[in-house]
């Protein structure tokens, strides 16, 4: 796996909270439209809310250097 | 309001719900609807978070005061509370003689001081002689190690908490920093110091202990720690050779591991470094089964091992003492130590059970580790 997709990235973490941003502005700004768009409804604050842990998480990953690869946060969550 | 306090919780829990509350009220009647909309779903979101990390924090007091959050060790405190020395240490202990005892020149002392700020940290795998494991480790050299080709330099290995790896020590200690200022100011000698991966398994929780292995194959490691890696370390680079120049150092998991390999390989190790450690096994989801019977689990409880005859060992036990868990545990153990070890205890009035105080522990364990080398 590339540098750039390990838990200390810090490319990932500004592509996951400016996503996470980006994301949620999508969600206000097209919450009144119908069709496909009522999906965001659902799914827009979910999953920028999951991005924006994901940023926050490797934030602090980056403080504390806790974990370097992606099977130590799954074996810790297990 | 501190950083682990319930009202802090509370405080942001009872935000959230107002906010949530609010927008769902408000939700069409802003003045600026999208961007109304777009700003209560984003504070929604980063208070959930928030919460979630308060959360996080409270369960294991981690961080307890708000400088330390930045990193600010302001306001630690730090005391030595007991500095127990035995007067027959020698004397009691068979493995130690007196051509063993360390000593620098005043002209080595000179040449580590000048050349502190000249240390380098290499990453090394360490293949380990009787396990057959790989693992990667960092290494810590003195800016004096180049200065001179045949003087040895006692050796610190130090082990991370859980999670952790092989670079914590460095990246969340400070660790080159740390040992350099502490060279260069002439507080304790040139050190070489090996920061081995502790867990043979990636992602799994060795505890440094050997598992048994009819439940736990291929995980050796006590094995791999208290005798590939001095073994390794001794082969290939210039460091003492006696168990006095050698002491295992750790923080929360970590000083579990140093407490325990100290006292299962007492002639390994001459004492152990214990920060914010515990002194029984934990094993649970993130370990899996290690053991099958209580014999097992008895030999690797240091809490018990302490109380069995032993070569002398020096003891450096920390904790800071807003973590009441820390402290009670530190105090459980510090009873059991015999009068014929060594022991002084460190605490911190604050610092939680986190980098900010292991930086303060560690830095008085290295002092520790330079007067015990000089006695």
């Amino acid at each position: 796996m590339t540098q750039f997709l390990q838990p200390s990235s810090v490319g990932l973490m500004c592509v996951a909270i400016v996503a996470a941003v980006a994301l949620t502005g999508v969600t206000a700004f097209a919450w009144d439209r119908r069709g496909g768009w009522l999906l965001l409804r659902a799914a827009g604050p979910l999953l920028s809310c999951a991005l924006l842990t994901l940023g926050a998480f490797i934030g602090i990953n980056l403080i504390t250097s806790l974990f370097q690869t992606w099977p130590e946060v799954w074996g810790y969550l297990r | 309001m501190t950083p682990n306090s319930l009202s802090l919780q509370i405080v942001i829990l009872a935000a959230t719900a107002g906010l949530i509350a609010l927008s769902i009220v408000r939700w069409n009647r802003f003045r600026h609807r999208r961007i109304g909309r777009f700003g209560a779903l984003l504070a929604v979101q980063v208070l959930l978070i928030a919460s979630g990390v308060v959360a996080i924090n409270r369960s294991g007091d981690y961080y307890t005061t708000w400088p330390g959050i930045v990193g600010s060790t302001a306001g630690l405190n730090p005391q030595v509370i007991v500095d127990r020395q035995t007067a027959a240490r020698r004397s009691v202990d068979p493995v130690r003689s007196a051509a063993d005892t360390w000593q620098t020149t005043p002209a080595e002392r000179a040449v580590d001081e000048s050349d502190a700020h000249r240390s380098k940290v290499e990453a090394v795998t360490i293949r380990g002689a009787s396990t057959g494991y790989s693992l990667p480790a960092e290494v810590y050299l003195p800016g004096s190690y180049q200065a001179n080709d045949t003087r040895r330099f006692p050796l610190l290995q130090l082990q991370p908490g859980y999670p952790g790896n092989e670079r914590s020590w460095t990246a969340y200690l400070n660790l080159q920093s740390a040992l350099d200022t502490m060279i260069a100011d002439g507080a304790m000698p040139a050190v070489v110091a090996v920061m081995p991966q502790q867990n043979p398994i990636r992602g799994r929780d060795s505890e440094c202990v050997n598992a048994d292995p009819k439940v736990h194959p291929g995980s050796l490691a006590d094995t791999y720690l208290s005798h590939d890696v001095p073994q390794y370390i001794r082969s290939h680079l210039r460091v003492g050779r006696t168990r006095q120049d050698l002491i295992v150092g750790g923080y929360s998991t970590g000083g579990y591991c140093a407490a325990n390999l100290a006292l299962r390989h007492p002639t390994v190790y001459g004492g152990a470094m214990v920060l914010s450690g515990y002194f029984r096994t934990i094993v649970d989801d993130t370990t899996g089964p290690l053991f099958t019977d209580q014999s097992e689990v008895d030999a690797n409880a240091p809490i018990m091992t302490i109380r069995r005859r032993h070569p002398s060992l020096a003891f450096f036990l920390s904790a800071s003492r807003d973590n009441r868990e820390d402290l009670q545990q530190l105090a459980r153990f510090q009873q059991q130590v015999p009068p014929t070890d060594q022991l002084e205890v460190l605490t911190t009035a604050t610092g939680g059970h986190s980098s900010v105080a292991w930086k303060v522990h560690s830095r008085a364990g290295f002092a520790w580790f330079a007067k015990i080398l000089a006695r």
